[in-house]
């Protein structure tokens, strides 16, 4: 499973890796409702909140 | 082959021409030094076709190497001392990413006081990097162990940096016949280092250092762990090459047993002290008594296994160390035996601090005092009233 030097060859392959297990909640996002406050811009991990 | 007189640090500088080296670089230190000044000698002269960068510090001299190792050259580099400790946080990244550098450390005594002779303080606090680290006795080991190193370092079952440690001053700046194998039996031993795990390659990119998350990290770790223990078999099977192909082999490659047969009392040491040692057993064996001694050559990974079965009949073991684990009043080598050997009498003597000569009386006094000795002990030697 883990490489010699742990390096990894192929490229892009972070997609694959799921992270987020130290998260207790889950958000979800009503569009409706969003006031672009940009409150959840600074909480979330980049790059997962786009302007429009 | 030809025999030549030379001091330690040429005699290593020998080894890296020999060995075909393609990057090295390094940042000059004392005694270190001209063995670094020499292989810059040989690549002004086309004696070997190498890159050598004068890296601003030794912590950028070891990250160098690590990015022409991982490039699939042969990389080396050599300190000594605060050097060596400017190196420490590199260390453990050239062993995690698995890269086979050879690593000379002529051994010189850690600040402070400031002192630029021999002890292993320096290489014993790099103990745990995940370097296999050897020791040798003299300059002929320098140079068979340097080459040796190589073929250890690029093993595929290996893939781990090598330290080679030798003592600053007694070996270093000491003239003594070496013999030099010939460039291409050398070159035919090594081979070109073709990189089996992974290598730095524009048309190829990968990932080298990318981030171990707490769901790899101990795998990772374990595997780094299983590879410098497995790296026994090797390093044994190198010792055993060499000796047919060079003519020379240092006991089993990991530690080397003289005169036990017969000895109640075995010293166990590292380093050239091990000369000293020999020499006196030699006298006490004219004078009727026999004393042994376990040369330990490589000091990681720890060969365990062939330590116990080399003391199986001692009854007085007396352990040398030129160095102090501060706060627990021994040295690591007297601390590794303790661990390794149980219901035995192991007396642990601190020697030859920061230069501090180590005399023939001295391992005469060491030989008394651990027959003498009810229990176990540490003591320090040739030490003045202070
Ligand atoms: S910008 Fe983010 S936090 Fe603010 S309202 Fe919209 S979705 Fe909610």
């Amino acid at each position: 499973m883990v490489t010699i030097g742990a390096v990894i060859f192929e490229p892009g392959n972070a997609v694959k890796n799921k992270t987020g297990g130290w998260r207790t909640f889950r958000p979800i996002l009503d569009i409706e409702k969003c006031i672009k406050c940009e409150i959840c811009y600074i909480f979330c991990p980049e790059p997962a909140i786009y302007e429009d | 082959m030809k025999t030549i007189i030379t001091r330690g640090t040429y005699a290593a500088a020998e080894a890296v021409r020999l060995a075909d080296v393609d990057v090295v670089a390094a940042y000059p230190i004392t005694p270190q030094t001209e063995c670094v000044e020499k292989i810059a000698e040989f690549i002004a002269n086309g004696e070997l076709n190498a890159e050598y960068i004068k890296a601003e510090s030794e912590h950028s001299a070891i990250s160098a190497i690590i990015g022409s190792s991982a490039t699939g050259a042969r990389s080396f580099t050599a300190t000594s001392s605060q050097g060596l400790a400017l190196m420490h946080e590199i260390l453990y990244i050239a062993s995690g990413l698995r890269l086979p550098i050879v690593l000379v450390n002529v051994n010189r005594a850690l600040s402070a006081p400031i002192n630029i002779w021999c002890d292993h303080q320096d290489s014993i606090s790099e103990r745990d990097t995940g370097f296999i680290q050897l020791y040798v006795e003299d300059n002929q080991e320098i140079l068979d162990t340097i080459i040796q190193a190589f073929k250890i370092a690029e093993d595929k079952d290996v893939l781990l940096p090598v330290m080679v440690n030798l003592d600053g001053f007694i070996l270093s700046h000491t003239y003594e016949p070496v013999v030099l194998p010939d460039e291409e039996d050398v070159k035919e031993y090594l081979g070109v280092y073709e990189p089996p795990h992974y290598s730095l390659n524009p048309d190829k990119p990968v990932t080298v250092g990318p981030v171990g998350v707490p769901k790899y990290y101990m795998e990772i770790r374990k595997q780094l762990n299983d590879a410098i223990n497995n790296s026994v078999k090797i390093i044994k099977k190198v010792n055993k090459e060499y000796k047919k192909l060079f003519g020379r082999e240092y006991g089993d490659g990991l530690i080397e047993c003289y005169n036990l047969d017969n000895a109640d009392t075995v010293l166990v040491a590292m380093g050239s002290v091990c000369g000293t040692v020999k020499h006196v057993i030699n006298n006490l064996k004219k004078e009727g008594k026999d004393v042994g001694l376990v040369k330990v050559r490589c000091y990681r990974p720890f060969p365990k296994k062939e330590i116990k079965k080399a003391l199986k009949d001692a009854e007085n073991i007396a352990v040398l160390d030129k160095n102090v684990c501060f706060g627990f009043d021994m040295g690591s080598l007297g601390l590794d035996i303790n661990a390794t050997i149980k219901d035995k009498k192991i007396c642990n003597y601190i020697v030859g601090l920061g230069g501090r000569d180590i005399k023939i009386e001295h391992i005469k006094e060491i030989i008394n005092h651990v027959e003498k000795s009810k229990e176990n002990t540490t003591k320090w030697i040739g030490l003045n009233k202070y």
